[in-house]
């Protein structure tokens, strides 16, 4: 009984003074953390629409929409942030999207924590074969309506098409997934304000 | 006169006799996974220094108190606790390191090196002597993914720590670099190369 009591104490205390530790270095981490997520999500916008020279942020039906514009003031096209569920944990990407809304500019993973070696390589530098560049350089100018598909092994077809991580395919179709359906609530919000602007 | 040469033996075997990756083969995860840079390699062993560190300090000062039923669980709670201090600093302060080691830094929770020494060495030796042990082993760990990464960076790319030392052709000179040292297999041909060699050479003498 008294080992018993012993054990259960020990772990409580050492329990309870990890975690009043952990928190005190928590709240010192979290704003410089945010701080960096704000920067990368800054560069990530001239990266998805390379022609951006400024940009507006603005926040429509709870989604926040970049629009950017070139050196004259042309619209380039809308970036805002894609997030939904990967093979381990979420996947937060920004996606840029034409001025047509039928074309991607580009999309740059923000944060994942897929495998590494195999779902890891939707953010990596390593280049597909048949395909011939790398997972994200293929969404640079795909085609979003239909919206995109992805297959496996092969050289895409199709101009919506993208190829698949081999022995990634959750991942990659969660990517693919993510975008559409990002790209079709996005696509609607900025047609109806289109329609309300007329 | 005694007591400081035991610390310096404690110290100084992590390096080369008890190396915790080219002696004692542990911690292969990291080892093979992060290093390739040398940068990668020497953040990675620094983040295991300090938590191997402040886990053996803290264990080896209350190792009495902590009994014999639950010490794994309780040296989970604290390494965990320091891994993600660790983590969160790095996150803070680094975040394209933190960002290129990834799962790396959590997972150094389960690095065999760090439970190991709390199991086999600080919780039975006092403060003064599992902190040496705790320095020793970091340092051995770091200096070991310090070597392989710096050599599978200067195969690779021609640098080392950042540093250009070879050309490579693409910049006009005559390394052709070789890719495979970038990729998983690289990690296991540079530490397979390196164990033969320790081996033979520990076999001679």
């Amino acid at each position: 009984m008294k080992t018993a009591t012993r054990m259960i104490t020990v772990l409580v205390v050492v329990g309870l003074f990890a975690g009043g530790t952990l928190s005190f270095v928590y709240r010192w981490a979290k704003p410089q953390i945010e701080a960096h997520e704000r920067e990368l999500t800054r560069q990530a916008i001239f990266n998805v629409l390379p022609e951006t020279k400024s940009y507006e942020f603005s926040e429509k039906d709870g989604v926040g929409i970049y629009q950017c514009e070139d050196t004259s003031g042309n619209l380039v096209g809308y970036a805002f942030v894609a997030e939904g569920g990967g093979y381990q944990d979420k996947i937060k990407m920004m996606v840029g999207l034409r001025p047509d809304l039928k074309t991607l500019g580009g999309i740059e993973i923000l944060y994942s924590r897929e495998t590494p070696g195999l779902g890891g390589k939707i953010d990596s530098e390593d280049i597909l074969q048949p395909v011939g560049e790398t997972f994200t350089e293929q969404f640079r100018e795909l085609q979003v309506s239909p919206p995109i598909e992805s297959v496996k092994g092969k050289k895409p077809t199709s101009p919506n098409q993208i190829q698949a991580i081999t022995g990634a395919t959750i991942s990659s179709r969660s990517v693919v997934e993510i975008i559409n359906e990002t790209v079709a609530k996005v696509t609607g919000i900025l047609k109806e304000e289109g329609k309300k602007e007329k | 006169m005694k007591t400081s040469w035991q610390l310096y033996a404690d110290l100084i075997k992590g390096l080369w006799r008890e190396n915790p990756v080219f002696r004692q083969l542990l911690a292969m995860c990291p080892t093979l996974a992060v290093t390739t840079t040398a940068l990668q390699g020497f953040t990675m062993g620094i983040a295991v220094v300090f938590v191997l560190i402040l886990s053996g300090v803290v264990i080896s000062s209350f190792r009495k108190l902590i009994p014999h039923q639950v010490r794994i669980a309780t040296f989970t709670i604290i390494i965990a606790a320091f891994v993600t201090i660790t983590d969160l600093i790095l996150a803070a302060t680094f975040p394209p390191m933190s960002k290129a080691l990834g799962p790396y830094v959590p997972l150094i929770v389960v690095n065999c090196i760090i439970l190991g020494r709390m199991e086999a060495f600080t919780s039975k030796h006092p403060v003064s002597r599992s902190f040496m042990d705790a320095l020793g082993m970091g340092l051995g760990f770091t200096l070991t993914l310090v070597i392989l990464g710096s050599i599978r960076e200067l195969m690779s790319s021609g640098a080392v720590f950042g540093y250009q030392i070879l050309t490579t052709q693409a910049a006009g000179g005559w390394f052709r670099p070789w890719v495979i040292m970038i990729l998983p297999p690289g990690a296991f041909i540079t530490l397979g190369i390196l164990l033969g060699i320790i081996n033979t050479f520990s076999r001679k003498s």
